[in-house]
């Protein structure tokens, strides 16, 4: 099985960081199968790539690329250009497991998003990701990641009003 | 001030991952399972190719494919490979000094001013592009010849609505231009090759494949003989054979004995596959096998022995270590190895950082592509080098590299006739004319 210099294998790379994983594919879908799918085969992937991957770049963000590519499913099967980042330190930063307030009305519409604009919007507020660093993730220009982000903030702006009581209640669901 | 909707956007999503499920307690063997039965190729799963025809205009075509294919079988065959000799590419020089004829830099706008995608090059001075009216939707392929600043012979390429993958892999010959789409519906995969003649016109849909619930995607196309043939695969597993459909419309079908062969280019079709991630171990020779479509006559290969896997295109196959298991350093050091088919020529290559770590071929069967990774004032100052195997010259380009530093390096060469390679810039493209190069 493949090992890299920290001993860390496929398999505890898989095993620790699956929950973090499914909790990101959860709002690329909105919904927990397509998610728990959308992991699935994105790990396969990994599998197949991970002797590469643990050499050349960190498997976490790599598997996050994927899943968010994936998940958009169109785009032209590109083989001229790639994108290079400057490789991340290491890691993953697991953001805060404090309970952040749920608008289940905001989720609701974000369901009616096409794939793309949704998934912009999570890699902005969920990854918090710079344009930058989205258009490199999904392969797309910085202008596309502009457009497809204004369109869906507009969107949800056309329908979303925020509810005046949401401050003080703290809604605990 | 931060706008409401994003921050309420910002919890929400935070919320709403907490609602996640937990992962299925066998998800490793899930995983494992999918992975193992991919690397044994699609032989034992149950999805069934359905072919049907569509169409079946009565375009003319030429029965030959443009291109004079050279015979790669014709040298004597050696038994036995000769010895790999060490070589060192020598300083380059810049692309545009050591081959002028060969290279020209043009706006990426047409006359005009629409955007546009270089493809290929159909001659000397005219380019097949692409325009798009979307996110990397083509709407539009046009002759635009270079010198005479003239767009013509358009083509509108139709995108179905339920299209998951947009018109891909443009493939030129016989006076036309093939490529392929994946459509979705009620959850079922339809894979569309479609066609349309250079001079103009509409394009049209040739071949549909009903891949039930398959994950297989086109790997390459190639047009000769007067009709289209393409290989297919699932991500990361072995090609399932080669597919071929009259250009002019009729039964489409496998070609004959092609399981586990995919296509190069216009004759030939090679075999075993590489998957899309390059996996390999020494010993393994990925299009080690070549078959001429024209006369079904196949070769193999005889290579030194490497200690990672060989790549082959129609003449030359380039081959690069398998990385190890333990990572040894920041860069993988690698020499890049080369041997002619036949089994001369051999030569290590060594100061040569591969990239993309993927081994492609040799574009236009000839010319090693690499990048340079060099620093200027603290940041990445990347280039893009082409080693001409026949000259041992090196020409190389810097790479325009973002804020963050970071850049994008042409993808591994798949396509081994083509005559073109294309440096993306801001607001150019550099256009490198690889069948002017003597």
């Amino acid at each position: 099985m493949p090992v890299d210099d920290d001993g860390a294998t496929y398999e505890s790379f898989v095993t620790s960081r699956a929950q973090s994983l499914l909790r990101y594919g959860y709002v690329l879908t909105g919904d927990p199968h397509d998610a728990a799918d959308l992991l699935q085969e994105s790990l396969v992937r990994l599998r197949a790539a991970w002797p590469r991957v643990v050499n050349k770049r960190d498997p976490e963000s790599y598997v996050r690329t994927i899943m968010a590519r994936q998940h958009i499913g169109v785009w032209r099967r590109r083989r001229r250009e790639r994108p290079v980042g400057e490789l991340p330190e290491a890691g993953y930063i697991e953001r805060g497991l404090e309970r952040a307030e749920h608008d289940p009305r905001l989720w609701d519409l974000l369901t009616a998003l096409p794939r793309r604009q949704r998934a912009v919007l999570v890699l902005r507020y969920y990854e918090d990701m710079s344009d930058e660093e989205i258009a490199a993730t999904l392969g797309i220009s910085r202008g596309t990641v502009r457009s497809q982000a204004a369109r869906a903030l507009d969107k949800l702006r056309a329908q979303w009003r925020p509810s005046p009581d949401r401050a003080e209640s703290g809604s605990p669901r | 001030m931060t706008d409401e909707l994003t921050e309420a956007l910002r919890a929400t999503l935070q919320a709403a991952a907490q609602d996640a499920p937990a992962p299925q307690p066998d998800l490793l063997q899930r995983v494992e399972r999918r992975h193992r039965s991919r690397r044994r190729g699609r032989a034992g799963l149950a999805a069934v190719a359905a072919l049907a025809v569509i169409g079946g205009s009565g375009a003319v075509v030429s029965a030959v494919g443009s291109k004079d294919a050279p015979d790669p079988a014709q040298p004597a065959m050696r038994a036995t490979p000769g010895p790999l000799t060490p070589a060192a590419p020598p300083e380059p020089v810049p692309l545009e000094r050591l081959w002028p004829q060969a290279v020209r830099t043009v706006p990426d706008r047409l006359p005009g001013g629409r955007r546009y995608r270089p493809i290929t090059l159909l001659d000397d001075t005219r380019l097949l592009v692409a325009t798009e009216s979307g996110f990397e939707k083509t709407d539009q392929l046009l002759t635009y010849d270079l010198d005479a600043r003239r767009v013509t012979g358009a083509i509108r390429v139709p995108v179905p609505s339920d299209a998951v993958v947009f018109p891909s892999d443009f493939s030129v010959g016989g006076g036309h231009v093939a490529w392929w789409i994946k459509r979705r519906t009620a959850g079922r995969s339809v894979i569309e090759i479609w066609a349309a003649p250079l001079g103009g016109g509409e394009g049209r849909r040739v071949a549909a494949m009903d891949r039930g619930r398959g994950q297989e995607d086109v790997r390459l196309l190639t047009i000769g003989g007067g009709k289209i043939y393409w290989s297919m695969g699932e991500w990361g597993g072995s090609p399932e054979g080669v597919y071929e459909v009259p250009l002019s419309g009729g039964p489409a079908g496998k070609v004959p004995d092609s399981a586990g062969f995919q296509v190069l280019a216009w004759p030939w079709i090679g075999a075993p596959g590489p998957s899309e991630f390059g996996e390999g171990k020494a010993g393994d020779r990925y299009h080690g096998t070549l078959r001429d479509l024209r006369t079904g006559r196949t070769q193999t290969a005889a290579l030194a022995r490497i200690p990672g896997p060989w790549n082959c295109g129609i003449t030359w196959c380039v081959g690069y270590r398998t990385p190890p298991q333990k990572r040894t350093g920041p860069e993988l050091e690698s020499p890049v190895y080369l041997q002619r088919r036949d089994g001369t020529q051999g030569r290590v290559l060594r100061g040569v950082t591969p990239f993309p770590p993927e081994p492609g071929l040799l574009a236009y069967d000839r010319f090693l592509a690499y990048t340079l990774e060099s620093r200027k004032d603290g940041r990445p100052a990347p280039k893009i080098a082409l080693y001409d195997v026949q000259t041992g010259k090196v020409g190389a380009m810097e790479l325009p590299t973002a804020k963050d530093g970071s850049y994008s390096v042409p993808g591994p060469v798949k396509e081994p006739y083509d005559r073109l390679f294309t440096i993306d810039r801001k607001d150019s493209y550099v256009l490198v004319d690889l069948a002017k190069i003597r």
